[in-house]
């Protein structure tokens, strides 16, 4: 697992090559190939593959005009928005109308580069990759909230502050819910949270694994604003929301950033919980364990086309899952929204840092991990903690409910 | 007590969903072929423009209901209705219509306009000279055809009228709207077989015999000899 830990480079043939020598050409391939090429093809595909599917979920056939199965439909809505008139309102504040879509982009790429594709497939590794990683994925919130205040409309604006508020409100539980990762891995590393699970199995297998993962899932789609939290950019109620006066190739912008951080936050669910490109639980491990020993390029490619594969795999399947729970909840009301974040998911989450300390100390630390006392002892807290917390969660929303001056219930009991 | 049970059930309900149009209905074979004509066409042997296959879809349908409407259509049944076409007997070529101006008369956006055909002595004969319809403005409502005493004027099913000009091409002259009687017996099947318009069909032909005779002044006898008119003014198209 070397190569793995070690400072990681983008590609494998420009790591094992001379290329290595010139740092600077295996940037250039980093960024023009991977992160200009690779990334917003994928991200294409995503939206194509998201019509299709939400077309199924719908009992219809979803595009399939443009090109054979509709595949050249994404390079067509390509065309469209490169080539439509760009509007900015004369009032909105020229530059920051035109920084804020720039500045989701970035944000949605620069989560990119700490993702473990593979071995040493990941173009940095810094020690506190996971932090940077929420720090940068954060820089969203700003983006928004900026587009919403420059564009000078009140839908922007409503848009912009729900945004706000829940982006803020899902951070707590996102970062709350990779704590467990954290401890049990000892590192910040996205790589050394890799390595982890290439020894240990997924971290999904296990209670708190499984709390951890559930709460992540509803954090990330909360934060990438999909279905059932898509409040800030709500068409029913607040036209666009924060991209209300963009159009043409800047909200096409904020298209691609939407799509690139739903694929984003795929790759951390599946780098952080889903084992990143390894084989689940009877396999723990295994297509590093059997292909990863040797050394020298051609074995470096056969161990990564594999993980890699595996990898896009899960990521297809998480994406799959956020489209799935897209086409099947509706949005929320802004009072549930919060009040789920604070009161069902952050407490959920810090009840589970502690019991995904139990997990540590009875499989983690000890020479030959207890998968048995483990399972034994965490299984049945989680179930309680969240019976628990769900149950509070209910009598207080029936008590507000009663409380509440517009409350059928109120109204019936008064007269 | 629920603890997100409607939720995890209401996945369940959409999956199903999602499978379903992959194992029922057309979605599980390869039978119907959309998309459009392609320049790389992955559905070889698809029909030509105007050729395209009718595909039965109800309530009942299962999976996919999506009718990929210029590669397949929906049937089009006898009651549907569209613009009024006029109607010619094949037996004789003859226009039915009588130019007696009641569709004009009852048409609630006033879209008809016709003018008399003139006899060769330059009296005006019981027939349309020219017959106009502005299909922007008829409103299909069909009480033309309901009200013609001649059964002359009929309701057809073309819908597909979209053009690029609107001025000229919109306004339907005789030549555009005559069809002939065996076109309307096949839109038509049940109505043109029923009781009522067979019954109606005699009368009119002996009716419109009548008054052509009288026209053209062979006689302001009764119609004694209904030997078949003169060839009308107008020509029907084919």
């Amino acid at each position: 697992m070397n190569v793995a830990t070690d400072w990681a480079l983008p590609l494998v043939w420009a790591q094992q090559s001379e290329l290595d020598s010139i740092p600077w050409l295996k940037w250039i391939i980093v960024l023009a190939v991977v992160f200009f090429g690779i990334f917003p093809g994928i991200v294409a595909y995503m939206v194509w593959g998201e019509r299709k599917v939400a077309g199924r979920f719908q009992d219809r056939i979803g595009p399939n005009r443009v090109g054979p199965f509709g595949l050249l439909q994404p390079i067509a809505d390509a065309i469209k928005l490169i080539t439509k008139e760009d509007i900015v309102p004369r009032t909105a504040d020229q530059w920051v109308h035109l920084l804020a879509p720039v500045m989701i982009l970035v944000s949605a790429f620069l989560v990119l580069p700490v993702i473990p594709f593979g071995l040493g497939l990941a173009a940095v590794n810094p020690p506190s990759g996971l932090i940077y990683l929420i720090a940068v994925s954060s820089i969203s919130a700003l983006g928004i909230f900026l587009a919403g205040w420059s564009s000078r409309n009140k839908y922007s604006l409503l848009g912009a502050m729900r945004a706000v508020a829940q982006l803020v409100s899902y951070e707590v539980p996102q970062v709350m819910s990779v704590i467990p990762v954290i401890l049990w891995t000892g590192s910040l590393s996205m790589v050394a949270i890799f390595d982890r699970q290439v020894e240990y199995g997924w971290f999904i297998f296990s209670p708190p694994g499984l709390l951890a993962f559930i709460l992540l899932t509803i954090a990330n789609i909360a934060e990438v604003n999909r279905t059932p939290f898509d409040l800030p950019e709500a068409e029913s109620e607040i036209i666009a929301g924060y991209h209300t006066e963009y159009s043409g190739m800047r909200f096409g912008l904020f298209f691609l950033a939407e799509y690139l951080s739903v694929f984003a936050v795929s790759c951390l669910g599946t780098a952080v919980f889903l084992g990143g490109g390894t084989l689940p639980w009877p396999f723990t491990g295994e297509p590093v364990v059997t292909l990863g020993s040797g050394q020298g390029l051609l074995s470096l490619i056969l161990v990564n086309l594999p993980l890699i594969g595996i990898f896009m795999a899960k990521v297809g399947l998480y994406v799959f899952l956020m489209f799935w729970i897209r086409c099947t909840l509706p949005r929320l009301r802004v009072d549930q929204l919060m009040s789920f974040a604070w009161k069902v998911m952050v407490p959920l989450s810090i009840i589970n840092v502690f019991i995904a300390a139990l997990w540590y100390e009875f499989v983690f630390r000890p020479g030959r991990p207890n998968y048995l006392l483990g399972w034994g002892v965490t299984a049945p807290l989680v179930l309680i903690s969240v019976i628990v917390v769900l149950s509070i969660y209910k009598a207080q929303m029936k008590a507000d409910l009663a409380a509440s001056p517009t409350s059928r219930r109120r109204i019936a009991t008064a007269n | 007590m629920g603890y997100g049970r409607g939720i995890i059930v209401g996945h369940w309900v959409t999956l199903r969903r999602f499978l379903r149009t992959f194992f029922i209905g057309h979605g599980a074979t390869l039978k119907r072929r959309g998309g459009g004509h392609q320049l790389f066409d992955l559905w070889p042997g698809k029909k030509k423009r105007g050729e395209e296959p009718t595909v039965q879809q109800d309530a009942t349908t299962e999976g996919l209901f999506t009718v990929e409407y210029p590669d397949e259509r929906l049937p089009v049944y006898e009651r549907f209705r569209v613009l009024p076409v006029l109607v010619y007997d094949d037996s004789d070529g003859n226009v039915r219509c009588t130019c007696c101006n009641i569709c004009a008369k009852v048409c609630p956006p006033q879209c008809i306009w016709m003018t008399h055909a003139a006899g060769p002595d330059g009296k005006p004969v019981p027939l349309p000279e020219d017959y106009y319809i502005d299909m922007d403005v008829c409103m299909n409502c069909g009480l033309c055809s309901e009200y013609c005493p001649f059964d002359a004027i009929k309701m057809d099913q073309n819908f597909e009228l979209s053009n690029y000009e609107r001025h000229q091409s919109h306004i339907f002259s005789l030549q555009d709207l005559l069809v002939s009687s065996e076109f309307y017996a096949n839109t038509h099947p049940e109505a043109y077989a029923s009781d009522e318009q067979v019954v109606e069909r005699g009368k009119v032909a002996k009716k419109k015999d009548q008054r052509l005779q009288k026209a053209l002044g062979v006689g302001a006898k009764p119609a004694s000899n209904p030997k078949p008119a003169a060839k009308p003014a107008a020509t029907p198209a084919t």
